[in-house]
């Protein structure tokens, strides 16, 4: 049986950790720290011109950060319009809210799920890349598993030909598998997303091929210019139904 | 000697594994660069072992297990080889102080990466140019962090009472 004094020691822990963790995941630091600015910043008498200015002008600082991030999004939603996608395709914009912090098998948790439409392996994509797929779907969460995950397999076109190729995670970045030696494939072509059918090719690049190695029959493609998917901040889930 | 607040140790430590998880919290992850299990397991052990934190420890690594999927595994038991190891063959032969734990952090960090290595290099064919420029932003971060932490909390705090027999 616990005792009165464990028992209290519990209750006292689970609610300062519910009323932490209320405060960072409803971003109760940002309105506070504004709210103490306003109401209980120091002011002396004789420069209390300046430090209201002072005040003013940090108000307008955050403010014009505020409205940067608001711009860096839309920006990196309207390049995701730039994409010729087909007709059986289209798109919804996440956000990654959790990312796994280990090292070779990070996945992370966007905040679209079944709901929205999302569904198991359906692909991810960033302004600046591919991201990752949906491995796992719940009615509002959705966990995406980042181009290096060794879990992680796709289908791409390399190249003008579109030369069907698997790209596969290592724990450390992403290769082309299983394209026959007999292909013609050389440094610098470009990687494609693909989907089920050459028709429905939506000719998102996700980079270029650097290096070629013939390995047990196949060649083994290295491409460059994948990004981190642990950077990325917003999301487009392509839906493809 | 100075008592422990257990209340704030528990809400300082949930904080602490809780908020790397999410990505724009401006904690310790440094946009996935630091392994926090890794940084976490290497405190829990260089202030001392004990059944309570090799728990912490593992309650840690299996929480945010629960977040990958199942590759996970190669990792978890190469981070729980990595601490046997290191409490067996290292940490014993080293005198605590701020050099030597510098000195036991490279040495845990470059096991843990090397075990890695061997690892996925016979799994999934990693070449060690590939492996190098992955690792190689990561293993800066990590040992700066781990720095950072393990000063702030074992040489900016109060000896221990059974530290004091020997050190001073």
């Amino acid at each position: 049986m616990l005792s009165k004094k464990t028992k209290k020691k519990f209750l006292l822990t689970l609610l300062g950790s519910s009323l932490v963790f209320a405060f960072f995941f409803l971003n109760f630091n940002f309105y506070l720290s504004n709210f103490l600015i306003s109401n209980f910043s120091y002011k002396s008498d004789y420069l209390s011109i300046n430090s209201s200015l002072k005040e003013k002008i940090s108000i307008l600082e955050a403010r014009i950060k505020l409205q940067d991030a608001l711009i860096n999004e839309n920006l990196s939603l309207k390049k995701t319009l730039n994409y010729n996608l087909p007709k059986s395709l289209s798109l919804i914009n996440a956000e990654l809210v959790i990312v796994s912090p280990f090292t070779f098998t990070s996945s992370g948790v966007i905040n679209k799920g079944s709901l929205h439409g999302v569904r198991k392996g359906f692909l991810a994509i960033s302004p600046k890349g591919l991201v990752g797929k949906v491995s796992d779907v719940n009615k509002e969460s959705s966990e995406i598993l980042f181009t290096f995950n060794p879990n992680f397999t796709i289908m791409v076109f390399v190249g003008q030909n579109k030369i069907p190729g698997l790209l596969k995670g290592n724990g450390m970045s992403s290769r082309i598998k299983y394209i026959t030696r007999d292909e013609k494939i050389v440094e610098g072509d470009d990687v494609f997303i693909a989907t089920n059918s050459i028709e429905e090719y939506p000719g998102i690049k996700i980079g270029e091929i650097s290096r070629v190695v013939d390995y047990e029959g196949f060649l083994d493609l290295s491409i460059k210019d994948l990004i981190d998917p642990r950077n990325a901040k917003f999301l487009t889930v392509i839906i493809n139904d | 000697m100075i008592r422990q607040n257990t209340f704030i140790s528990i809400f300082g430590g949930l904080s602490l594994l809780l908020l790397p998880i999410y990505p724009n919290s401006s904690t310790i992850d440094f946009g996935g660069h630091v392994d926090v299990s890794l940084v976490y397991i290497f405190i829990l052990l260089i202030t001392g072992i004990s059944k309570t934190k090799v728990l912490i420890g593992l309650t840690s690594l299996f929480f945010y297990l629960s977040l990958s999927d199942s590759y996970a595994y190669i990792e978890l038991a190469v981070k729980i080889l990595t601490s046997y190891v290191f409490i067996v063959y290292v940490q014993k032969f080293f005198w605590e102080n701020i050099r030597n734990d510098s000195i036991m952090l490279l040495i845990f960090l470059s096991l843990f990466y090397f075990v890695s290595f061997i690892l996925y290099s016979l799994l999934f064919n990693v070449e060690l140019y590939e492996y190098v420029s992955f690792i190689g932003i990561p293993i800066i971060y990590n040992f700066f962090i781990s720095m950072i932490l393990l000063i702030i909390i074992k040489y900016t705090s109060w000896p221990r009472a059974k530290n004091q027999t020997y050190q001073f």
